[in-house]
Parts: structure tokens; C-alpha cells; sequence
């Protein structure tokens, strides 16, 4: 007997399980305000003394924050999980093929020379193009090529290069406090955005979301090598087009409004690969949804921190995730001695 | 002018004055630089807050008269339940808290940064204007011209090379309050003579090769060790000030633009006149 | 149901030429082996006529050229055995050999009935359904050799393509994969194999085809194809050979100036 029947209820039970833990998380998002544990506004006692305050800030600040978070973590995670199934490699993470940094550097030109500031809309649109951009040199650079060796190299010279200008931009800023400015944006955060920020990011997300789950059972095949995969009746070059593209049009929209957040695509998938019996297609969802639990509960403790000025989102996932990552090397290298 | 001229005079002015001349109930300022002009300019009891910045007094020169007033960190989530009237920001505050209190229908005043005089008198007639006083702006306004002319040099008398110096290297150039200040007490002013502009870079080595007369620094929490404090630690500069005329003059003076920017004035112009030898 | 024909087919690997106006046809009921020396050109042949790799000249599946079936149904009727066994991921073996019915499903499709049991009978034939649940990675060369093999057969292609499926087993299981095979070709699919062990290409397979420099040097039975003169010059290597049919034996002895 092949055991077919054991997988799919415990697989279908993690994703139950997880869409519980999330939908719980995304609940308690929307009761935890800003400022500190101590200076907590319980929303229903602000619902029986000031409704119409309470529905302000119910669906005006929390719920757009409460979002984008689940967005943006679920892109993470999702990316995360596709990526390292297309490069088999499980240290792979959404910003390796530089459309992070490529939206960051986008987003930061856009904020450079305009007007209307950090949050203005037209720095998502400078954000996502900066993204796209990003993706067609790296298609330029190494999309024909088969080998999955120029498309990392390609990932990592686009890096630099967004680095570099992105310093750049800092270093000719017209003032330290625009540098500063543009250093606090990129260190990612989901503070104060409005309903607003998530319509913007919604329609490339979602498209991105769409080319990501579609590869599932390609990444399986390629769990075989190439050959293998492309002789079971995948297009090789498709799928890593789906993955890429998926990436970075997902990736490119979340980064375009929280700026960047880093670690949640590198450890969700990790964590949870054996979950899963380390098969690519199962990683998908889950990832995503223990993408978007992460950095939502990441989200809570930077609202619940005491701290005056609010810690940046992404300074508290790297504060864990490297820590963590540091671990899990440790941890898979003594397996192999 | 004749009583019945004062009263024409009057209620010509009372009928060209807009009508949102009313003294908001709420106010709420997020930005450092808002509160030095609101917390003297408004009434005091209807500041419900004002960023906590204000009350350190290592960064603002209203830290003693915002000691007792509420704080915030420029959060929606603090400013909404104030139910502002009015709240006061500047371009560089927590942009998307501005955006967001705007798109829920707050009044979000962006003061800009001034570069010059004229563009803090403005700022000054702007927030009292807004906050129904505008009788306090004028009278800041003219605190401020009496404490510039009070400093103003002579006319006539030879013309030092002075150059403003803060911590990190940064200078002003021909832009810039600093360098009004210079141009106001009669200085050339380095920075300006080597093209430089506001927030350029000058090198201690730049510096001591043009031998200026005066050096005014800037400092900024000194005790705190950072790159910056340390170019001012520099030993050939820290030489070069203790053979040369210099001062130091605390940033929060003129880290806005505001009228405290004249106690700087004050203080160069006091070391000018020899009152206080370095 | 599952003629493969390649006609004139050349092929380059990074811009050299590795094998020139081939021509090769593989039919139902025929175990081929597919011999030479390494780099004549063995395994680019095969991945060419599984339309894995561009090439010029013809390659046709049951008349019909290969680049015009649509991907799902090629790989319905080709399966491919690629060197080298690699496991990326340390998924356990029935999912790896669960693999080989991805052509087979329906969009967003579940594996069914009739697959289990073309999983299953996959992995009887290949003597795997002991490591069912093992993790692919902790088995050894040998015993993932025949997991690979097991998840080829799990397609129940037509056409089997595989390429040195042997190199890294034991005496036994030798013998037991190429009995395997030899029972697909008999069962009626055509079966084509890369492998360097002459006696036992000599023994099992009904056709044998030798490459050398890129082109066909003989293509017939076993008794046609290694002549003295076609391994020296294909190989460089003098043999020892003798017995028949199930006897037959070839063994290489020395090496050729």
C-alpha cells in the first residue's frame, strides 16, 4: 500500500490549523493599538464611549495595518517557498533576485524628487516599478541561460547596483533629514498606513499570488533535476518565469509600501519544509499563511513594545530572523558532520 | 492718526481678516520644530499635545515651558482620540501618520523649513494666524527683529572670515539660517566664499587651510560618543579653536527655524564684541 | 503506439557538435541498448529525442514530430530516466516515485485508485516497496538508482528512455534491472538503454546501437554490433568474448594504443 491516505489530513490539517492561528492573529491586530503596552485603548470600551472614534480607528488605522501585514507576509512567505523550490536551495529568499532592492531603490528615487513625501502615492508606483525594472534586467541578464548559477549571479549584481544608487541617493540627500527619512522608510515598517496603501498594493499582490501557486507541481518535478521535470511535461523556462514573476510583482507591491522586511521568506518555508514532507507544491500555502501569522505577530510585539518612537517592523525581523537562521545553519551542518 | 481713523482702520481690518480667525480649541503639534512656535503662540490649555521631543532640553529651546504638556510619538492612533482641530507637522514628520490623519478628514499644517529671516517671520504669522492669536506672532516677530538688531554690528568695521561648523562636518553654505546670521553680523562667511551651500560637507583640513578668524560650532550632545561628535573632538581643529576666536552654540538654537535661531545671533555677537572671550 | 524515429538528427553542446545525421529508431517489443565510449555522444542523443535539448534534423513519436505533441501528452508517452539519481529534497520514496504520475493528473487533481497502483506495481518491479516511507536521501546509490527507476516506470509511458540506469548497482541488482527492463519490452514497450557493461547489453538487449565521435557505427543485434573491430575502434579496447545467448559473455580485456 502506498499510504496515500495518510498525507492529505494531516496537510489539509496544518492548513486548518494555520488559518485558524492566522484568522485568531488578525483578530487580535485589530485590538492592539499603538503606544505600548500600557497605553492600550481597548476598542470596545472605545465603541460604547465614542463610536464614531472607534470605527476610525478600527477600520481607518488598525484594519489597513492588520492588511497589509497579512499581505505582506503571506508574499514572504509564498516567495520564499517558490524560490527555494525553483533554486532547490533552501537558502533562498525572495530578495535574491533583487527585486527588493530594486523596488527600495524605485521608491526612494520616486521619494527623492518629489514633493509629497514618503507616503505620498506616488512612491508605490516608483516602488513597483522599480520592481518590474528590476526583474526585466534579470531577465535580461540571465533568462535564456538554463543555468540557475547566472540566474543568482544576475540577482546579486542587481543587488549591488540598487545599493549602490540607493546609497547613493543617501549620500546626495539634500539635507540628513531626508537621509534619514529615506534610511527609516527602507528599514520597513507597517505604521500609519491607510486603506489606501492596500488598494494600491492589491492588484499586482494578487497577480503575484496567482503565477506563485500555479507552480506548485512544476517545483515538485523539479525536485528530480531539470531533465526530469521538463520530460514529466513542464516548461522549465515558464515555471522560473511564474516564479520570478510572481516574486517580483508580489514582492515588488509589498515593498513599495512597507518598505523592506526581511527573514520572514528565509525562515517560514525552512520551518516549516519537514511539516510538509519537504515537498515544494505543499509549501506553498502553508508558507504563505505562516508568512502572514509571523509578521503579524512581529507587528503586535513592535505595538506592544515600550519603547517611545515605534521599533520598525523589519529591525524586529531581523533582530529574530538572523539569530534563528544562524541557528538552523548551525543545527544542519552538525547533521552533516 | 485720529480715533475716527483707528476705528476705520479697525474695522477695515476686522472685515479683511478671514473668518477662520476663531481660536482652535484642540491643538496638536508632532514635529519639534511646530512646537517651538506653538507652545509659545497658543493658549496654553488648548495644546493637547505636542511631540515628546520638546520637553528634552539637549533638543529645544521651549524644553522648560513644554514640561508639563502631553506627549506623543506622532502615531494616528495618539492624535485621533485628541480630535485635533488643528495639528501642526513639518515636511520631514512622519509622513505617513500626515497622510493618513489627512485622508480621515484632520487639518494637517506642514510648516516649511525656512531659509532665510523672512521665511521664520512668515512661519511665526502663519501658526499665530492659525491658532487666532496673531497679535502674539507680531509680537515674537518683533522680540525677534529687536534681539537681530540688538546684535547687528556696525557698519564699517573690518569683515572676519567666520565659518559655522556642526557636528559632522556639516557647514552653511550661502544658503541657509547660519549663514544669515553671518551675513547679519557682518562675517564673510567661508563656507559660502568656497561654494559651498546648506548641509555640504566641509573638511577639518578644509577648514584649517582657509584660516578663518571665527569658528562657530555647533554641537549636539557631546557626551554621547558618534562619528559626528568625534570630527568636532578632531585634535588639529581642537588645536586650531584654542588659538582662534571660536564658540560653541548649542544646535537646538538653530536646529529649527524659528525665532530662538536669535539667541545664536546673540551669543556670536556677544564674542564679537569681545564680551566673552571664547 | 510508441515508435520513436530519428532521422538525420544533429546536435550541439555549447556550440560543439556532438553528434551528427543520426539515424535511430526504436520500435514496441525491442529492448535497445545504446553503447559507446563516454562523450560519443550517448546521452545528448537521448535527451534530443526526448526533446529535452534543440536539435536539427528529425525526431518523430508514432509519425508525428516531437515538437508538436502537446507537453502533457509527450510525457505521457515518454519517459525519462536522466543520469545522476538526484534528490533535492529528502521527501520520502513513494512520493518521489508518486512523481511519475504527474503527467497524469487532472488540474488541481489528487493521485486516484489507478494511480496508487501504478505507484505500486512501479515499486514491486524495482523490489522499493520495502523503503516506501524512507526518506530518498539517507538510501544508498544503489537503492535510489532503483527508486528513480520505479518512478520512470511509474509513468507507464509507452516509450522508456533511460540513461545508465545501472552504473551504480550491485551484481544483483544488475541483473534485476535489466531483467526489469527486458520484461517492459517483452510486455510491449519500447525500451531504450544507456548502459557500459557489454556482456549485459550483449545478453538482454534485443538490439544494440554503438556510437562513436558523435555518429552510428553499427546498429543490429548484439552479435553484429560487437565485432573485435567495431570495440576496438569504438572503445580503443581488445575483448574476451565467447558463450551464446544466455552464455554470452563479453568482457573487456586490453587497452588499445
Amino acid at each position: 500500500m502506498t499510504g496515500q491516505a495518510r498525507q492529505p489530513l494531516s496537510y489539509w490539517g496544518l492548513i486548518g490549523g494555520f488559518v485558524l492561528l492566522l484568522a485568531l492573529a488578525a483578530i487580535a491586530s485589530l485590538m492592539i493599538g499603538t503606544g505600548g503596552e500600557a497605553n492600550q485603548i481597548s476598542i470596545f470600551s472605545l465603541f460604547e464611549s465614542d463610536p464614531k472614534l472607534a470605527h476610525i480607528i478600527l477600520f481607518e488605522v488598525r484594519l489597513p495595518r492588520t492588511l497589509l501585514g497579512l499581505i505582506v507576509g503571506a508574499t514572504l512567505g509564498l516567495s520564499g517557498a517558490a524560490l527555494q523550490g525553483l533554486l532547490r536551495n533552501p537558502l533562498a529568499e525572495p530578495g535574491l533576485v533583487g527585486t527588493s532592492s530594486g523596488a527600495a531603490l524605485g521608491a526612494v528615487i520616486v521619494f527623492y524628487f518629489s514633493i509629497g513625501g514618503v507616503s505620498g502615492f506616488l512612491v508605490p508606483f516608483g516602488g513597483m516599478a522599480g520592481a518590474l525594472l528590476a526583474l526585466f534586467v534579470l531577465y535580461a541578464l540571465a533568462g535564456r541561460d538554463s543555468n540557475i548559477m547566472t540566474l543568482i549571479l544576475a540577482g546579486v549584481a542587481i543587488n549591488s547596483f540598487a545599493g549602490a544608487m540607493t546609497s547613493l541617493a543617501l549620500n546626495l540627500a539634500p539635507s540628513p533629514f531626508a537621509a534619514l527619512e529615506i534610511v527609516f522608510w527602507m528599514l520597513g515598517s507597517l505604521a500609519d498606513r491607510s486603506m489606501e496603501h492596500v488598494q494600491i498594493a492589491l492588484p499586482l499582490t494578487l497577480a503575484g499570488w496567482a503565477l506563485l501557486l500555479s507552480t506548485g507541481r512544476p517545483l515538485d518535478a523539479l525536485t528530480l533535476g531539470e531533465d526530469t521535470a521538463a520530460s514529466l511535461g513542464y516548461n522549465r523556462a515558464w515555471v522560473r518565469a511564474r516564479v520570478i514573476g510572481g516574486t517580483g510583482l508580489a514582492v515588488g507591491a509589498a515593498v513599495s509600501v512597507t518598505g523592506v522586511i526581511g527573514f520572514v521568506g528565509l525562515v517560514v518555508p525552512h520551518l516549516l519544509r519537514p511539516l510538509v514532507g519537504h515537498r515544494p507544491s505543499r509549501l506553498l500555502l502553508p508558507s504563505a499563511l505562516a508568512g502572514a501569522l509571523l509578521t503579524l505577530v512581529a507587528d503586535m510585539a513592535v505595538r506592544l513594545m515600550p519603547f517611545g518612537p515605534e521599533l520598525k517592523l523589519g529591525v524586529v525581523t531581523s533582530i529574530i530572523g538572523a539569530p534563528f537562521f544562524l541557528y538552523l545553519l548551525l543545527r544542519s551542518r552538525r547533521a552533516q558532520l | 492718526m485720529t480715533p475716527r481713523g483707528y476705528i476705520f482702520g479697525f474695522v477695515l481690518a476686522a472685515s479683511l481678516c478671514p473668518p477662520a480667525l476663531a481660536t482652535p480649541e484642540r491643538v496638536v503639534s508632532i514635529n519639534l520644530c511646530a512646537d517651538e512656535l506653538v507652545i509659545p503662540l497658543g493658549d496654553r490649555n488648548t495644546i493637547k499635545s505636542v511631540s515628546y521631543l520638546s520637553a528634552d532640553p539637549e533638543e529645544s529651546p521651549v524644553a522648560d515651558e513644554a514640561k508639563d504638556l502631553p506627549v506623543n510619538y506622532a502615531r494616528a492612533e495618539e492624535i485621533l482620540p485628541l480630535k485635533p482641530d488643528i495639528v501642526f507637522a513639518n515636511r520631514f514628520s512622519a509622513a505617513y501618520t500626515v497622510n493618513l490623519l489627512r485622508r480621515l478628514g484632520v487639518n494637517v499644517i506642514e510648516l516649511p523649513n525656512p531659509t532665510d529671516f523672512d521665511g521664520i517671520r512668515a512661519n511665526v504669522r502663519r501658526v499665530a494666524e492659525l491658532l487666532g492669536h496673531p497679535e502674539r506672532g507680531e509680537a515674537m516677530i518683533r522680540d525677534f527683529n529687536a534681539a537681530l538688531a540688538e546684535a547687528k554690528m556696525p557698519e564699517g568695521a573690518a569683515r572676519p572670515l567666520a565659518v559655522v561648523y556642526r557636528a559632522g562636518g556639516y557647514t552653511d553654505g550661502g544658503t541657509g539660517l547660519s549663514s544669515e546670521i553671518l551675513a547679519h553680523l557682518g562675517l564673510r562667511n567661508m563656507s559660502e566664499e568656497r561654494g559651498l551651500k546648506q548641509w555640504d560637507h566641509l573638511s577639518v583640513e578644509q577648514l584649517l587651510l582657509d584660516q578663518p578668524d571665527i569658528v562657530v560650532v555647533s554641537a549636539y550632545r557631546q557626551e554621547a560618543p558618534s562619528e559626528e561628535a568625534a570630527v568636532l573632538e578632531h585634535p588639529a581643529l581642537r588645536t586650531y579653536l584654542a588659538t582662534h576666536r571660536s564658540i560653541a552654540i548649542p544646535a537646538k538654537y538653530w536646529g529649527c527655524g524659528t525665532p530662538a535661531i536669535a539667541e545664536a545671533a546673540k551669543r556670536l555677537s556677544a564674542l564679537l564684541r569681545g564680551n566673552k572671550p571664547q | 503506439m510508441s515508435r520513436l524515429v530519428l532521422s538525420d538528427l544533429s546536435a550541439r553542446y555549447n556550440g560543439t557538435p556532438v553528434i551528427r545525421n543520426v539515424g535511430f529508431r526504436s520500435e514496441p517489443g525491442e529492448l535497445v541498448g545504446l553503447i559507446g565510449a563516454n562523450g560519443a555522444g550517448k546521452t545528448t542523443l537521448l535527451r534530443a529525442a526526448a526533446d529535452l535539448m534543440p536539435f536539427t534534423g528529425s525526431a518523430t513519436l508514432d509519425d508525428r514530430p516531437i515538437a508538436d505533441w502537446p507537453r502533457r501528452d509527450l510525457a505521457r508517452r515518454l519517459a525519462y530516466l536522466a543520469q545522476g539519481h538526484d534528490a533535492h529534497w529528502p521527501m520520502p520514496v513513494e512520493d518521489v516515485v508518486g512523481l511519475g504520475r504527474l503527467p497524469h493528473l487532472a488540474f488541481l487533481g489528487q493521485l486516484s485508485e489507478t494511480d496508487n497502483a501504478a505507484i505500486a506495481r512501479a515499486m514491486e518491479k524495482t523490489e522499493t516497496t520495502a523503503f516506501a516511507h524512507r526518506n530518498v536521501m539517507t538510501l544508498s546509490a544503489g537503492e535510489r538508482a532503483r527508486v528513480m527507476l520505479a518512478r520512470a516506470l511509474a509513468v507507464e509511458a509507452p516509450l522508456l528512455l533511460a540513461d545508465e540506469p545501472i552504473a551504480a548497482l550491485d551484481p544483483y541488482h544488475q541483473l534485476h534491472i535489466m531483467e526489469v527492463l527486458q520484461a517492459e519490452a517483452a510486455a510491449g514497450g519500447a525500451v531504450v538503454v544507456v548502459l557500459h557493461d557489454l556482456t549485459l547489453a550483449a545478453r538482454f538487449c534485443d538490439r544494440l546501437v554503438l556510437l562513436g565521435d558523435g555518429q552510428i557505427v553499427a546498429d543490429g543485434t548484439p552479435d553484429m554490433v560487437l565485432t573485435d573491430k567495431n570495440l576496438a575502434g569504438a572503445y580503443r579496447i581488445s575483448v574476451q568474448q565467447g558463450g551464446g545467448g544466455e552464455t554470452r559473455y563479453v568482457v573487456p580485456w586490453r587497452r588499445l594504443p
